[in-house]
């Protein structure tokens, strides 16, 4: 049975008249990881905020089905939803730094936060997570300030304060995005060992393709607020069929091969308003693509919103 | 996209209207009371001394018989005019001072905070009463000692923005362009500083007036006939049981002028803020 | 690409004092030759922003020596400052708040020719046109003020104002980081095209590996405020010598599929403060790393290495 079931999930933002996010739906099995790929005004944060009943007062979210662990997430109570969050879910976001208050030690701070959210007695459980994510004096790192510690030890705080109490879900938006590379190599490699130890499914949300290709087994690549392609990692990124997909995977630097040549980068365009919303920067635009919304193709795991680059795809297989 | 910037254009933002309005009917007050006032705000009329008000005298008259009114219109140039000159003359050396102070830096701004704190530390009715007592009775010692207690305040505000805005990633974008010290001052630094100036500005002119009108009252301001408002009050202060009038309109002006700059410098905050 | 351009000989910069003292930037030698892009990388606080704001003059060194055209930095910086800035210009990373919020695009592009008083105002105007389609940008932008950019535009009118003196040198500090992925490879592209057709030098920065690889010629990795490798760009990432360029071409190459080669370090907490700055975090370190920093060692091949293990790595 799948953890986290979404069908048609739509968000509109107060005073905005397209929408932030348009008919997404993804489903997420127990231990497995779902990566949300995408560029700034993709939709993927209100992805985050939405599932986590985070959306700013004046947002409109309208959805078919929204399921986590069994629960129906549309007809519950507020008071209900909050009690879920504190239960089932937890969250890391982007910045280690700005999480913290410069001026307070870390133990009072994640005291202060345990208690807010009502687990104060998560507190004595704390110090043998910390350990896990790999911090190997806990009761130095906690008796330090914000500054004192580097970027990926806050991370590891983050990490660890959400996952005291066990949640099933992990929704990370961004997690290592302004960490440095080894770094953040290590906070993955930390989140991959904690799924499979803990049982933890985990929500992946990031700009960075490498980010999403280490961790995911399912991916859900997102444009203009739509997802265009869905399904295993490995077809995704390894197999791309969406003309975005491919251009995201193309137009970024390797390790290998020529250098100093023109990357294969996607044309400039902002998001249609009519039609498929990737329709200005596409190289295998059609008429119809300007007018008409894309249905999603069925295509191996998942989906492709994309009947030209369907058919480019199928004609490269043969 | 188009279409709500069409609608933003045709609609008048609440703001810009009401700063309009104030600085168009202050204008007028100011540049040409006699548009407004019905009677000549110095003309005597003993015979109708001490008349409530009517249709031919809104705010009645006064113990010689003057059409009060009249005179609070013919005031303005004097109260709110003295306090825009205050404050504009005060923010304008105040930034000048301000910036260089941040500019500078080093011993430079150490000299100059110390001058601004000394300057700070002084009771502003004290020190106004000493400077006005010292250049002699009148409006234009008022208004010298009211500025010289006003600019400090600016230039420590002032130079507390540049200060800031000087660590800006697009001042230092303009350094490595080759920009000359004064170049980056004039176009990267002083206009950022515009919006908080203009809010000060505004709730200032308030406290100006409220200071002004008020040491009018003890005498030190405008001398009779002058019709300054805080004389007004001072000189309707013994006629106040038989004439309430006499008090009561051109403190309500007062309260209203003040009240208006006040909520307008407020509104200008909140905007410039968010 | 005989000529040098640039040097450094053995420039330091420590923030603060005592106890605080941060050695930002320790001992680094560099040269950048006619035409050359010499790419450097290295993690937050490797000092590669420093190096940036030394060769800008935004610092200056507390030792050490920097010449460009052979004249020597600090004197010219005294005596012809705008004439320097005509030689170095910079693109830096974040390009909306790099722009004065309060002027326009058109008024942004002509403030550098304004600032060097060059030609009259119309012909600035059309200069300003010549570099705007130079960087690809529409002419409706004129009028727009940088909020009402993209970042990719701003970026953009950021490469017109450094491209605008037609400088020798531009320095790029993480010119594409903050930038959406679609757009990297745009910019990435305009600047190689703007290099390659002006035949300018350029000293690239980021913490990217295969964003410094795919514009170098050759590339230094910093660590710690110095340089422990140096050498032709893929060439060093396709054989790392030091640990740390190695780790970081493993960072950099485990975002293929394969989580095998996840690596996984020791946390960088606190830098030894003498002998090598690697030792906590390197896998090859023995007695003899922590008695004494290593010197940068030309081996063959154009490579330079600072490490005691130079005959095992």
């Amino acid at each position: 049975m799948s953890l986290l079931k979404v069908d048609d999930l739509t968000v509109y933002y107060a005073g905005e008249q397209s929408p932030a996010l348009k008919g997404a739906s993804f489903e997420l099995d127990h231990g497995r990881t779902l990566g949300v790929v995408g560029e700034s005004g993709s939709g993927k944060t209100t992805v985050a905020l939405a599932l986590g009943g985070l959306l700013p007062s004046g947002a409109k979210m309208k959805a078919s089905r929204i399921e986590l662990g069994g629960h129906d997430l549309l007809d519950i109570s507020k008071r209900k939803w909050l009690h879920l969050r504190r239960s089932e879910v937890a969250f890391v976001f982007q910045s280690p730094v700005d999480s913290w208050n410069p001026t307070r030690v870390l133990r009072v701070q994640v005291k202060d936060a345990l208690q807010a959210a009502g687990r104060s007695d998560d507190y004595s459980r704390l110090v043998s997570v910390l350990q896990r994510v790999g911090i190997d004096d806990p009761d130095r790192a906690l008796g330090s300030y914000p500054h004192q510690l580097s970027g990926g030890m806050l991370q590891r705080i983050s990490i660890a304060v959400a996952l005291v109490h066990e949640p099933a879900l992990l929704i990370a938006d961004e997690p290592t995005s302004a960490l440095d590379s080894t770094v953040q190599a290590e906070i993955l490699e930390i989140l991959h060992e904690l799924r499979t130890e803990a049982n933890l499914s985990l929500v992946i949300i990031s700009h960075d393709l490498s980010v999403v290709s280490r961790l995911a087994d399912e991916v859900v690549v997102m444009y203009g607020g739509r997802v265009v392609e869905r399904g295993e990692t490995e077809d995704v990124l390894g197999l791309p069929v969406h003309p975005y997909t491919r251009g995201l995977l193309a137009s970024v630097p390797k390790l290998e091969g020529e250098t100093r040549t023109p990357l294969p980068a996607m044309a400039f365009g902002e998001i249609a308003d009519q039609g498929c919303v990737f329709a200005t920067r596409c190289d295998l635009r059609e008429e119809t693509c300007l007018r008409t919304d894309p249905l999603p193709i069925e295509h191996k795991s998942g989906f492709v919103a994309c009947g030209p680059g369907m058919e480019k795809w199928s004609k490269e297989r043969s | 996209m188009a279409e709500s910037e069409k609608t933003a254009r045709r609609s008048v933002d609440p703001l810009t209207l009401w700063v309009l309005v104030t600085v168009l009917f202050l204008g007028v007050l100011i540049l040409i009371p006699g548009v407004l006032a019905p009677h000549d705000p110095y003309s005597l009329e003993v015979s109708n001394r001490f008349a409530p008000p009517s249709g031919e005298h809104l705010f009645g008259t006064d113990q010689t018989g003057r059409d009060i009114f009249s005179r609070v219109i013919h005031g303005a140039k004097y109260s709110i005019g003295s306090a825009l000159l205050i404050v504009g003359s005060a923010s304008v050396i105040g930034t000048i001072y301000g910036a260089l102070a941040a500019w500078y830096g080093g011993l430079a701004d150490r000299l100059l905070v110390r001058v601004v704190d000394v300057f700070l530390a002084f009771p502003y009715l004290i020190f106004a009463m000493a400077v006005a007592a010292s250049l002699g009775r009148g409006l234009n010692s008022t208004l010298v000692a009211l500025v010289l207690l006003w600019w400090p305040s600016y230039a420590r505000m002032v130079r507390g923005q540049v200060k800031s805005i000087l660590n800006e990633y697009h001042v230092m974008a303009a350094q490595t362009l080759g920009a000359k010290k004064s170049q980056i001052l004039r176009w990267h630094v002083i206009p950022h500083t515009y919006n908080q100036l203009l809010v000060r500005f505004t709730l200032d002119i308030g406290n100006a007036l409220v200071a002004l009108t008020g040491l009018s009252f003890l005498g030190l301001g405008a001398q009779p006939p002058t019709p300054e408002w805080g004389r007004l009050v001072a000189q309707s202060k013994q006629f106040v049981l038989n004439a309430w009038w006499y008090a009561v309109f051109p403190g309500v002006v007062i309260f209203v002028v003040v009240l208006n700059f006040v909520l307008l410098g407020d509104a200008l905050r909140k905007r410039s803020t968010s | 690409m005989t000529q040098l351009l640039l040097e450094t000989d053995a420039v330091s910069k420590t923030f603060g004092s005592g106890k605080n003292a941060v050695h930002a930037v320790r001992e680094v030698s560099l040269s950048l030759a006619q035409g050359e892009v010499l790419g450097l990388v290295g993690e937050s606080g490797s000092g590669k922003s420093t190096v940036a704001n030394l060769l800008l003059g935004i610092e200056t060194p507390d030792s050490g020596s920097i010449s460009v055209e052979g004249r020597p930095v600090g004197n010219w910086l005294k005596e012809e400052p705008r004439v320097y800035r005509e030689v170095i210009q910079a693109v830096f990373q974040y390009p909306i708040a790099a722009l004065d919020s309060r002027k326009r695009v058109g008024w942004l592009i002509e403030e550098p020719l304004v600032v060097h008083g060059r030609g009259t105002k119309k012909q600035r105007v059309a200069r300003v046109k010549d570099l705007m389609s130079a960087v690809q940008l529409d002419e409706e932008l004129l009028d727009r003020f940088p909020y009402e950019l993209s970042g990719g535009q701003a970026q953009r009118v950021n490469i017109a104002r450094a491209l605008a003196l037609e400088p020798k040198i531009l320095i790029c500090d993480e010119p594409v980081s903050a930038l959406d992925v679609s757009v990297q490879a745009q910019i990435l592209n305009l600047l190689l095209e703007l290099q390659t057709s002006h035949q300018m030098s350029m000293i690239f920065i980021s913490h990217s590996l295969a964003v410094v690889r795919h514009l170098s010629n050759r590339i230094a990795v910093m660590y710690a405020g110095t340089i422990v490798e140096g050498g032709p760009g893929r060439d060093l990432v396709d054989s790392p010598s030091h640990p740390y360029t190695e780790l970081l071409v493993q960072a950099a190459a485990s975002s293929s599929s394969n989580r095998e080669g996840l690596v996984s370090t020791i946390s960088p907490e606190g830098l030894p403060r003498s002998g090598c700055r690697f030792v906590p975090r390197c896998p090859l370190a023995t007695e003899v790393c922590s008695n004494g920093e290593p010197e940068l060692v030309m081996n063959s091949q154009s490579r330079s290495i600072r490490c005691w293990h130079l005959d095992t790595t």
